[in-house]
């Protein structure tokens, strides 16, 4: 199964790791962190989807969820940003047209240039 | 698990016992007409690992690509999550039975619910719903419901062309 961990990488900014599978069962957890990462105000997140080899539809609702939530009201940049290298994978985001509603970028760097912060 | 040309079966607690939240039965057999097998699981979301190693089996049989093996690998998983959610509500187990024959791959999932409007999301949004039926629509050349006497089925199928594994 996968694993979810989350660390911070700079002021404000956190990074939550999807490895491995991330089907319904680990739901759970993947909101907690999400909503951890993105508990104080002005703080921003990205989501690493570098190393998660599955994916389901109640995990690309959990992330579509989180961005929405936190979309900045004044306008600015997002919150939150997807790196996920090209893939079956990524293909999932196209799929359900997440893609052209969601900042995916393919590695970490590139999302961190989205949410401008750390 | 156990395989063999003919029949095997696997890890096989009595049948609808709910003495084990994590027993999974599973049954295969083949002939010269194909290759068929069924799995009863728990409705336990603990227990989608062990119904995609099912489907992978089934895929293991093929020469379809690596991307049409996980689009199928998805689409079987989504009908399964969507049984478990809303077909067994007593805690009734779900089914899952794969075939192979002549016109291709075909797996069902049958559960205890009543049907549904069986149709992918058409307005994507970040707040949509059907999302898994958009990946089942996406991954298979047919698709259908079936109402039974004690429940439905899911039926989806993947053409395979003549001669492919």
């Amino acid at each position: 199964m996968g694993e979810i961990a989350r660390e911070t990488i700079g002021i404000g900014l956190s990074l939550v790791r999807v490895s491995g599978v991330a089907d319904s069962s680990a739901g759970p957890d993947l909101r907690a962190a999400l909503d951890d990462a993105l508990a104080a105000p002005g703080s921003s997140l990205i989501v690493d989807l570098t190393e998660a080899t599955f994916l389901d539809s109640s995990m690309l609702g959990a992330l579509a969820a989180t961005y929405q939530r936190n979309q900045p009201a004044d306008g600015g940049p997002p919150r939150m940003a997807i790196a996920c290298t090209e893939g079956n994978v990524r293909e999932m985001f196209g799929i359900t047209a997440l893609d052209s509603l969601l900042p995916i970028r393919g590695t970490v760097d590139e999302a961190r240039e989205v949410v401008g912060s750390g | 698990m156990m395989e063999s040309a003919a029949e095997s079966t696997d890890r096989m607690p009595a049948l609808g016992s709910q003495e084990s939240d994590v027993e999974v039965w599973c049954h295969h057999g083949a002939n010269e007409a194909g290759h068929r097998a069924a799995m009863e699981m728990p409705p336990d979301a603990g227990c989608l690992a062990d119904a995609r190693r099912f489907v992978e089996r089934a895929l293991d049989r093929t020469r379809l690509d690596d991307r049409s093996r996980y689009l199928l690998l998805v689409a079987v998983h989504e009908a399964v999550v969507n049984a478990i959610q809303h077909g067994s509500a007593s805690g009734e187990y779900v089914r899952v039975t794969s075939c192979r024959d002549e016109r291709g791959l075909s797996f069902t999932v049958s559960d205890r619910g009543s049907g549904f409007v069986l149709r992918p999301s058409t307005s994507p949004d970040l707040q949509g719903r059907g999302r898994g039926l958009t990946l089942m629509f996406h991954a298979v050349d047919e698709i259908s419901q079936h109402l039974l006497p004690d429940g439905k089925e899911i039926r989806m199928t993947k053409w395979l062309p003549q001669g492919h594994g």
